[in-house]
């Protein structure tokens, strides 16, 4: 009795918050490494995302596995030797957003997300500034940052030091659509 | 559908939507939608240290490998006079891989061994999965030509100087640091040589053969790998003066190099070679130093 009540208490909650969740149509994460003897550019097209715009909760679901490199030694080496993309299958970030935007209003809002990034079995609280975009109705978020990857635990040997960047540069680009049901 | 469904629903009725609920939410979808994830990296480059491993070059990639192997330790033609074999060089290969696929490749090298020219193809059609498809299934064609001088007239037609080595690779990664291959081969030579003394087997044209060849890795930079390979032949397994290839070695890798040093009895460095000569024996110290290195380019 009290689980039907508690879940039709839940089902009339949800009622009063319905669509405020979106969720990602298209994402694009890149990761740059610049090193004295080669730059490293890599991207990912199949991250997933919500963003829930009552409760300004964002979640971003990224898997190493499925960054694309020119080369692919590097792919190789990026999950075999620093990412340990099997042990680690995904990275992820969740975290609240600061500031104002109004989805119903077309602008770039510029907010902060204070949020934890979880990478290679290691968590790091994170203040990142990014953007929030909405254009024609259609909301998209813009972020870059930087991610020193000794944070994350992962070791670049000294003899490759030379060709992988300590820091790399991470951007972010992820567009919604609000999620919906009949 | 219906699990994106009740996904959907799930994530609606989230009330007290805490960033954690939202993330397993999503993780949920995810594991609905994607398949199960293909084993990467099983073996570090496409040859073991003479057999051929279940990796192809990746589309568009270049392997130019020189491999090496001096002459034996101890034993014939070893010790000291020759510098435990390092004076000689029993033989030596160049090749060129080429990815035309992910998991279509095709290579030619020229050995020292026989003169040996040779062109292979090789496709993966079988792929390792996690949580799924427990081993990759390789196939390799290869065909070799030997255009040497014709002293003993042998060859009274070109068609002789052609062998041909085919075989089918089943390989698994079974952890993190553990692979192992196993191949059974198909060995055909147009011409063979009997021996004079009649109280030896014959000799035969076709020959089929099983190999065995691990790898453990010890760093993320260094393996240890080993092989041995068997044929199911009569002469090669009487009292006739041969010994079935094994060879062990390190795998050092660098960058966009991979670099091999190793010990075998069997100077062969292709297929063809490997199965057919193999008078040295392990037990009589005749083996001997080899080295291989592979550079790859992006091309």
């Amino acid at each position: 009795m009290k689980i039907l009540l508690s879940s039709l208490l839940i089902v009339v909650c949800s009622l009063g918050t319905f669509a405020q969740k979106y969720m990602q149509t298209t994402s694009s994460i890149t990761f740059f490494s610049s090193a004295p003897l080669e730059d490293i550019f890599a991207e990912s097209k199949k991250s997933k995302s919500i963003l829930d715009i009552n409760s300004k909760d964002i979640v971003i679901l990224m898997k190493p596995n499925t960054f694309i490199f020119k080369n692919p030694m590097m792919q190789e080496h990026f999950n075999e030797d620093y990412m340990e993309s099997a042990t680690f299958t995904k990275a992820t970030f969740s975290g609240k957003i600061e500031g104002a935007f109004d989805v119903l209003k077309d602008g770039i809002y510029p907010v902060k997300v204070n949020g934890k990034l979880a990478m290679h079995g290691v968590e790091q609280l994170r203040i990142i500034d990014g953007k929030i975009i909405v254009k024609n109705g259609v909301v998209s978020i813009e972020a870059k940052f930087a991610v020193k990857v000794a944070d994350h635990g992962i070791k670049v040997p000294s003899i490759q030091i030379k060709n992988i960047a300590e820091v790399v540069e991470v951007s972010i680009k992820i567009t919604y659509k609000e999620l919906k049901t009949k | 559908m219906k699990r994106i469904f009740i996904f959907v629903l799930f994530l609606l009725t989230i009330s007290t939507y805490a960033q954690d609920d939202l993330l397993a939410a999503l993780e949920a979808e995810d594991s609905i939608s994607a398949g199960p994830v293909v084993i990467n990296s099983t073996w570090k480059s496409t040859y073991l240290i003479n057999f051929h491993t279940s990796e192809t070059e990746k589309k568009g990639v270049l392997d130019f490998r020189i491999a090496h192997r001096f002459g034996n330790i101890d034993g014939l033609n070893g010790g000291g006079h020759t510098l435990y074999g390092l004076d000689q060089s029993s033989n030596i290969r160049f090749s060129f891989d080429y990815g035309i696929t992910d998991d279509f490749q095709i290579g030619i090298g020229r050995s020292k061994m026989e003169e040996n020219i040779d062109g292979l193809v090789k496709y993966k059609f079988l792929k390792q999965k996690k949580n799924g498809m427990p081993l990759s299934l390789l196939l390799m064609a290869s065909v070799a030509f030997t255009p040497k001088e014709d002293v003993l007239d042998y060859y009274s037609n070109a068609a002789h100087r052609f062998s041909y080595y085919n075989q089918i690779i089943i390989s698994s990664k079974l952890n993190s640091w553990f692979s192992g291959l196993l191949n059974v081969s198909h060995f055909y030579r147009n011409l063979i040589v009997q021996s004079a003394d009649l109280s030896l087997p014959r000799d035969v044209n076709r020959i089929f053969g099983v190999g065995l060849g691990v790898r453990t890795k010890l760093t993320r930079k260094l393996s240890l790998v080993g092989e041995y390979a068997y044929s199911f032949n009569e002469l090669r397994n009487s009292e006739y003066q041969y010994s079935h290839p094994l060879s062990l070695g390190v795998e050092i890798e660098t960058g966009g190099h991979v670099f091999h040093i190793n010990l075998s009895n069997s100077a062969g460095l292709i297929g063809q070679d490997l199965i057919n000569e193999g008078p040295d024996n392990w037990l009589d110290g005749e083996f001997k130093l080899g080295f291989t290195i592979s550079r790859v380019f992006a091309i």
